[in-house]
């Protein structure tokens, strides 16, 4: 019977049984399947049964409801605490039986592959933060440091001729001016906060008004810390900027595997 | 140290239960973690700290783009398709570079020179107690701004700047919300439906403030109608702004203000 993989782990696990009931909880599927533990020598996937082609349906709520299960069975993982390191698998890997888990995913060198992620993840998790400006702050910014552009932005109001270009034209020149406040707000923000990270891997914003959007590796007991920079930062930035911040979260950014 | 001690005792008030190393440290003690059902998914996004939030409860778009393009993938198995899952991952990275941008920067600048202006002049009345600067510019125009400043002075200053600064937000956020729905209809609303509409699981994440400003988001998209129209609007939009400046455009602002 095909497996869907959530992760892999380090076995054993103190406390925890191969087949033993809720050890993972239920997954993907309808109704939920149990997760449990595929051991293999020193590692072991989590995964739970799917029929062959219930993963991968075109039904967006089947969809959505399985992609969630696979997001909580991992968020589960890592509130809890109790496992020292996962790597998440990206949803929708589904290999044929048990023996391939052996064979595909957790043997040969892979197996090496595998420790050696885990090793560098160890006790650590991921903090994904995303700060994006407050517009009319950064616009009154913009004219502050450049006022030409708001005489220009008032001066095509009043005139009927052309005021439509040169209304695109000043909206282009704010644009230009938000692009470099943006790299240099970046810029300050990853230098807060790389103290307070083993690793970060920024993204690529996702529009005009987002700063950051970076996902941090932080080591457990250092959550405290990175929580506080980043009040430190809001209580600096609040009238500009926004903050949010999700985690912890299992490492999906940091986990860098094709097996 | 106080106000984490503080902080400390306002999380232990929530009757947190299990018992775990982690829990002894107050940022990362977090609501009892009870669910082993994945389909009981109703928890409201809890916040750790004042700025993180736990994954658990929280809308699926936070962890989307995680889920569906990072984490192992294997080499040896085609992942399963997920219609057109994949072009979501690149939607959700789309810069927005438009014109429609331009515009609303435009008029955004061009409204701040109208307060600023405005402003000064009225600290200029009460200090010199004049008149004159009514007359330097269109009257009409720069006398609603200045009445629509009345009110709002009335309400706090700085309730004002609040306000201004919700109902852009709301603007920029429909736009965005715009842009995702107009890609997400090139994927078969795939963007829409999975993050659940877009508005709830969006906004789960921001400020309580955000979900107040869902009302003055619709009105202030039916009233200015301007850059969000889709294209052709757009630029049709961008013209009667422009003819009507000073005029039915403008007072519409400090009215929507003095309604809040």
């Amino acid at each position: 019977m095909s497996l869907h993989l959530y992760g892999v782990i380090r076995w054993p696990v103190a406390g925890l049984t191969p087949g033993a009931a809720a050890n993972f909880g239920t997954g993907i599927g309808s109704p939920p399947r149990p997760v449990d533990a595929i051991v293999h020598q020193d590692l072991a996937a989590l995964a739970s049964r799917v029929h062959p082609g219930e993963v991968g349906t075109s039904n967006v709520r089947v969809l959505r409801r399985d992609m969630k299960a696979h997001a909580d069975v991992l968020n589960r993982i890592v509130a809890a605490g109790k496992i020292g390191a996962i790597l998440p698998f990206q949803f929708g890997v589904v290999v044929p039986s048990e023996a391939a888990v052996a064979e595909r995913v957790l043997g040969g060198a892979r197996a090496r592959a595998l420790r050696e992620r885990l090793e560098r993840l160890e006790g650590a998790v991921e903090l994904k933060l995303r700060a994006t400006y407050l517009e009319d702050v950064v616009l009154r910014e913009v004219v502050a440091e450049q006022p030409q552009l708001a005489a220009a932005g008032a001066g095509s109001s009043r005139s009927r001729g052309g005021s439509y270009q040169s209304k695109i034209e000043t909206g282009r020149r704010v644009a230009a001016a938000i692009r470099a406040k943006r790299a240099l707000d970046a810029q300050r923000l990853l230098a807060a906060l790389k103290p307070v990270a083993r690793e970060i891997r920024a993204g690529r914003a996702g529009s005009d008004m987002t700063v950051l959007s970076a996902s941090f590796l932080v080591g457990r007991g250092a959550i405290d810390r990175f929580d506080r920079a980043l009040e430190q930062i809001h209580a600096r930035e609040r009238t500009r900027l926004k903050l949010d911040c999700v985690g912890p979260l299992p490492p999906f950014s940091f986990t860098d595997l094709t097996l | 140290m106080v106000a984490q001690a503080e902080q400390q005792n306002e999380r232990q008030g929530q009757g947190h239960a299990v018992a775990d190393e982690l829990m002894a440290d107050p940022i990362v003690r977090r609501e009892p973690y009870v669910m082993q059902d994945p389909l009981m998914d109703d928890l409201p996004a809890r916040r750790d700290s004042q700025i993180r939030r736990a994954p658990q409860g929280s809308g699926l778009y936070d962890v989307l783009d995680l889920i569906l393009d990072k984490g192992i993938v294997i080499d040896a198995f085609v992942r399963v398709s997920l219609v057109g899952i994949e072009l979501l991952t690149v939607d959700l990275r789309v810069v927005i570079a438009s014109v429609d941008t331009y515009l609303r920067y435009a008029e955004g600048v061009e409204k701040l020179q109208v307060y600023e202006r405005s402003r000064a002049m009225k600290l200029q009345d009460m200090v010199k107690g004049s008149t004159k600067s009514m007359a330097k510019e269109g009257a009409k125009g720069i006398g609603e701004a200045i009445t629509g400043q009345d009110d709002d002075e009335d309400e706090g200053g700085s309730k004002k700047n609040d306000e201004e600064g919700e109902e852009n937000e709301g603007v920029v956020g429909s736009l965005a919300k715009g842009v995702r729905n107009v890609v997400a209809r090139g994927v078969g609303s795939l963007v829409g439906s999975l993050t659940g509409g877009g508005d709830e699981d969006d906004d789960e994440g921001g400020d309580g403030g955000e979900r107040k400003q869902q009302p003055q988001r619709r009105r202030t998209q039916r009233a200015s109608g301007g850059a969000h129209n889709g294209r052709g609007g757009g630029g049709g939009g961008g013209r009667s702004t422009g003819r009507t400046a000073g005029g039915a455009r403008r007072p519409n602002r400090p009215t929507r203000a003095r309604r809040k």
